[in-house]
């Protein structure tokens, strides 16, 4: 499912990123990357979302957002 | 006896080395740059770029150490121009030693860095920056074991509380000046990778290639399509083409063979490689549990609450402003009044000295209506720094992104914009946050229309004079308002014709919240603050200068003078000088948005800087600006209510002033945008001041 639609505080690892020119590597120098573990931490209908990578929180923009695939983790 | 002599020498003979600051934003990159050098700092520009250069140096020892900071970033391709300037300084410079700072609690992100830097293979020294909070988040780090399997030397340091600085200067003195340490280990990319790596290298052996950095390292880049390695290679190897299309093969054969393309391939062995040595030396004993910066993130971003806290916040810092500098502004005040006052007092009274004149109303009153407001532009900027300090800032981007994406802005346009209610110059250098060159230059175009400092003065000149009490704070409020309205709906305006296209994808680390130090904090402060006074300085004097120069001269022949009163005569002389005869033709234009010849010719000057604007009324309505009462009397004498708020209105729109001019002018790369802009603003100023004077006029409201 795109990141955009994980509930807040379940963590969830990446599975892909679609895009062109260079968003998934940029995304991956920032930590989100195929099998990186992530949790939404403020996410609501609009605007940019939140998420914790590990260490950090990254502010993300929603269409970049929701072309961020994740698989919930149980 | 020969001992001590020897020593003495050696210790006279410093041996300099050079290194370069490395590491991702947010890592106390800076903090430890401040720590090491001071105030032995200087900020500067990389030609041709508008990224920052940092440069500092310290002594340790019989050492010279020289440092340049690098910007931060979270990798070394080409996708901005921090990282091809960082990778640059390494490439052209090769400092002596690479000094990596890594946030010790974001370990992994943060060695996606070092893997690169290896790449680059050389001489580097990790520093493990904020071990402090590593430690409470529960990360136990074997600093040790994984310097071993890394094959890099490592050191501890919590930046912000200056430990572990002295062993880090040990260790960079070492490890610089030192013999050649241990080649670090570089990840392998598997086979497939390796193969097409190697095929490609074979190819560029045969070229003309420089030594350093290795092949591998320009082999990589071009698997991974990069632009300005592609670029660079062209300058020196004669026959590129079979080489970029080796590179282009390898690339489809591995997206066909691995299912991804290669620069996401590269980015997945990296963080193998970081995982697999992690595991070894990194154990996490506690859960990730709910930090500080958390709880306070869940208030201030909160999706009803996170809006009004920012604007509380901003209320804070405006209102703050401006009752700490009202104290410091008197003082100033009163020593540009002594000041001219002793100045004059050097002539005879009652004399009519050209250079007398020059001095007190051109240029202490030229420059000590600007320098009065420094007080005011050090408060807005120390708020400003220790809410970036402290982290904040990247909230309220995130805040205010949504709201500036609908006028066509960028989440981070809103910085600059607040730094322009200061001084517009430090905004314009501001925009540089900004990536997508669209986004940079639609705000730096409607930057001018925020109420700048400069402008104060005339507000503060105008409005006591032709407002009722009750009225002032009101109409101040609205001439601030309708500058942020308008800035608003050109930048919409833009966006939506000359600089149509997808807005840059939000995308920004929210560091954890941290108290700012003093120190941080006043170095920020003063670098923009500095930008103000050094425009002061410079160009207000020059121009205030040049300005005395085009009103004075030439002058009437006495016979003209004959039988005047004071007024009339200063009247007669102005109209007879330059800048008298530009502002007499001007009249029957500017008399549409309620302004005289006289107003006029006073604009010309505000072209400079605004804060000239009411320099020029006091020389030119004959009165000794020092206090401004006189001046106001004079003014309501000769204006109504419409027409000050229409000098208002167009001081606000029109003409940035030159210090923008040039500012704009450096950061979009091209005389035509400040041309564009103050054209623009200019043609804006007049339709927008037209319409409001003859409707007033119309209803006969103010007049």
């Amino acid at each position: 499912m795109p990141l955009t639609d994980l509930a807040p505080d379940i963590s969830a690892r990446v599975m892909t990123v679609q895009g062109g020119r260079g968003i998934a590597a940029r995304l991956a120098s920032m930590g989100i990357y195929p099998g990186s573990i992530v949790t939404l931490k403020c996410g609501g209908s609009i605007g940019p979302v939140i998420i914790q990578v590990r260490g950090s929180r990254i502010a993300i923009g929603r269409g970049m957002a929701h072309r961020i695939l994740v698989e919930p983790l149980n | 006896m020969n001992d001590k002599k020897v020593i003495k020498e050696a210790q006279c003979q410093r041996t300099d080395l050079t290194i370069a600051l490395a590491g991702n934003p947010n890592s106390g990159k800076t903090t430890i740059f401040n720590a090491l050098t001071g105030s032995r700092q200087h900020v500067g520009n990389y030609p041709g770029v508008t990224v920052e250069r940092k440069n500092g140096s310290f002594r340790h020892g019989s050492y010279n150490i020289y440092i340049t900071d690098l910007p931060g970033t979270y990798s070394l391709t080409a996708y901005s121009p921090e990282e091809v300037v960082g990778r640059n300084v390494i490439i052209q410079e090769r400092p002596d030693l690479v000094v990596h700072v890594i946030d010790a609690s974001n370990l992994e992100r943060n060695l996606y860095l070092t893997t690169q830097l290896v790449e680059l293979q050389i001489p580097l020294l990790l520093v493990f920056n904020m071990s402090d909070v590593a430690r409470t988040q529960g990360y136990d780090i074997n600093t040790k074991l994984l310097s071993q399997l890394l094959r890099i030397p490592i050191v501890q340091t919590v930046g912000h509380k200056e430990t572990g600085l002295n062993a880090l200067k040990e260790a960079i003195v070492k490890i610089a000046s030192g013999p050649q340490q241990p080649v670090p280990t570089s990840v392998h990319y598997g086979p497939d990778i390796e193969r097409e790596l190697e095929k490609i290298c074979n190819l560029l052996e045969k070229a003309d290639m420089p030594s350093f950095p290795s092949t591998r390292w320009f082999a990589i880049k071009l698997l991974e399509n990069d632009d300005v390695v592609q670029e660079d290679l062209g300058e020196y190897v004669e026959d590129l083409a079979p080489i970029l299309a080796q590179a282009a093969a390898a690339r489809q054969h591995l997206t066909r063979e691995l299912g991804d393309e290669p620069d996401v391939l590269l980015a997945d062995h990296r963080y193998g490689y970081i995982s697999g040595a992690c595991q070894e030396a990194v154990r996490s004993t506690v859960e990730l549990r709910h930090t500080v910066s958390d709880q306070i993130d869940l208030v201030t971003t909160h999706r009803v609450l996170g809006i009004p806290i920012f604007l509380g916040m901003m209320y804070l810092v405006f209102k703050l402003t401006f009752t700490l500098s009202a104290v410091p502004m008197h003082w100033i005040e009163m020593f540009f009044d002594w000041l001219g006052q002793s100045i004059s007092s050097l002539w005879p009274a009652g004399s009519d000295s050209a250079v007398q004149s020059l001095l007190v109303d051109g240029i202490i009153g030229g420059v000590g209506g600007v320098l009065v407001f420094i007080p005011v532009i050090f408060f807005l900027f120390l708020a400003i720094a220790i809410l970036e300090d402290s982290g904040y800032m990247a909230r309220a981007a995130f805040l205010m992104d949504h709201i500036m994406t609908k006028i066509g802005l960028h989440g981070k346009s809103f910085i600059p914009m607040l730094l322009g209610f200061g001084c517009t110059v430090p905004a314009v250098l501001a925009t540089r946050t900004l990536e997508n060159r669209r986004d940079r230059l639609t705000t730096m175009l409607v930057l001018p229309l925020i109420s700048c400092g400069a402008r104060l003065p005339i507000y503060a000149l105008f409005i006591p004079a032709f407002f009722p009490e009750k009225l002032q704070a009101p109409v101040l409020w609205s001439m601030y308002l309708i500058g942020i309205t308008l800035s608003v709906a050109l930048a919409k305006l833009l966006r939506s014709t000359i600089f149509r296209g997808e807005t840059m994808p939000f995308l920004m680390e929210l560091p954890p919240y941290r108290l700012p130090t003093w120190r941080g904090a006043l170095i920020h402060t003063w670098t923009r603050t500095w930008l103000f006074i050094r425009k002061a300085g410079t160009v207000i004097v020059a121009f205030s200068a040049l300005l005395w120069l085009l009103t004075s001269y030439p002058e009437p022949p006495p016979e003209k003078l004959h039988n005047l009163n004071a007024e009339q005569s200063v009247s007669t002389e102005l109209a007879y000088s330059v800048a008298g005869r530009i502002g007499r033709s001007l009249e029957p234009v500017m008399e549409q948005v309620g302004f005289d010849w006289k107003t006029t010719t006073a604009m010309i000057g505000a072209f400079a800087a605004k804060e000239i604007f009411v320099a020029q009324l006091g020389i030119i309505y004959a009165v000794n600006d020092e206090v401004n009462e006189p001046l106001r009397e004079v003014l309501k004498r000769e204006f109504n209510s419409l027409q000050a708020l229409c000098i208002m209105l167009f001081c606000l729109i029109s003409m940035p002033c030159v210090a923008t001019f040039a500012a704009v002018w450096r950061e979009s790369g091209s005389w035509k945008w400040p041309v564009f802009q103050l054209i623009g603003l200019t043609v804006l100023a007049y339709t927008i001041t037209f319409s409001v004077y003859q409707i007033g006029r119309f209803f006969e409201i103010g007049t």
